[in-house]
């Protein structure tokens, strides 16, 4: 009986042991801002979303390119409007003519609001959940999505911001 | 302002001076040096309508004045009725947005200006930027 007793103490202190030898791995993660548009799933670096904002109401300005919806006031500061439907060449978000959901971006360069349809979440995401975009995307995505992902069963591309507003600028010229 | 009135050309201190009218759902402003009358009545020389200026389409049908600019003094600028002088506060006047300024063609778009009771913007003219030499009278 003695032994048996030896031998559970045994078997606790080895699997304590084993509890303390646990090695907490912290894997780089992204954080991200998971919006739709029309029926697909798209995201951004958060990065470069500085503030996501609803009923701010926008407004025309006239000679524009149609991906330009216009301007809106963020607290005094006058900012343009990218309709991310039409930069992606996606089927028409009607909510974009008067109030959409806007999300105010950046980078090292400029600042701009780009109108979706709707957030969905805001997560953070290891690294490793990112998997290269399939080769059957067409321009301009093809250009744009730098990695894609799995969220709730949906997939999701995430844009590259930085390459949105180059690539959208050069269209321009 | 009266017929025939000269604008103040001057900045104020806290503010610009700017002549300012609304076109359609639009309000659009001119920096008031730029003008050097504004006539309440049509004139004989050659007047140029706003919207053709800047390309939005025929002329309106409702009441105008008419403005001379030092850019084109020969010329009447016709404005949808009224037009006034007011002063823009200077924190009010933004630069055009960088992807604005890149991709809008509004002839002699300069700047914006936020309005204090209203989100909508005033989007501030420059006039000798926005007319080219098809739009002056010959000679």
């Amino acid at each position: 009986m003695s032994d048996s007793a030896l031998q559970l103490d045994d078997i606790l202190a080895r699997q304590g042991g084993d509890s303390e030898a646990v090695v907490n791995v912290d894997e780089p993660e992204l954080k991200l801002v998971i919006f739709s548009l029309g029926k697909d799933c798209f995201a951004f670096d958060g990065q470069y979303i500085r503030e996501i904002l609803v009923d701010t109401p926008l407004h025309f300005i006239p000679a524009c390119p149609p991906a330009l919806a216009g301007v809106i006031n963020v607290r005094g500061d006058i900012e343009s409007v990218l309709a991310l439907d039409t930069v992606l060449q996606l089927p028409a978000i009607a909510e974009h003519q008067t109030t959409p959901t806007i999300l105010l971006a950046h980078n090292a360069e400029l600042r701009t609001g780009i109108a979706i349809e709707r957030v969905i979440d805001v997560i953070d995401l290891p690294h490793s959940a990112l998997h290269s975009p399939p080769g059957n995307f067409a321009e301009p995505l093809r250009s744009l999505v730098s990695a894609v992902f799995e969220f709730n069963a949906q997939p999701v591309s995430l844009l590259d911001f930085n390459q949105l507003i180059a690539g959208w600028l050069r269209s321009l010229d | 302002m009266t017929s025939s009135s000269e604008p103040d050309a001057a900045h104020h201190e806290d503010g610009l001076a700017v002549v300012r009218f609304q076109l359609g759902n639009l309000q659009l402003a001119l920096e008031a040096r730029t003008v050097r009358a504004l006539h309440q009545q049509a004139p004989t020389a050659d007047s140029l309508a706003i919207e053709t200026l800047l390309g939005l389409g025929p002329a309106g049908t409702g009441p105008r004045q008419w403005l001379r600019l030092h850019a084109a003094p020969d010329l009447s600028l016709a404005l949808p009725a009224p037009v006034e002088l007011s002063t823009l506060a200077l924190h009010t006047i933004r630069p055009l947005p960088r992807l604005l300024a890149a991709s809008c063609r509004l002839p002699g778009l300069r700047a914006l200006a936020r309005q204090e009771h209203a989100t909508a913007p005033i989007l501030l003219l420059d006039p000798g930027k926005a007319l080219s030499p098809r739009h002056l009278p010959p000679g």
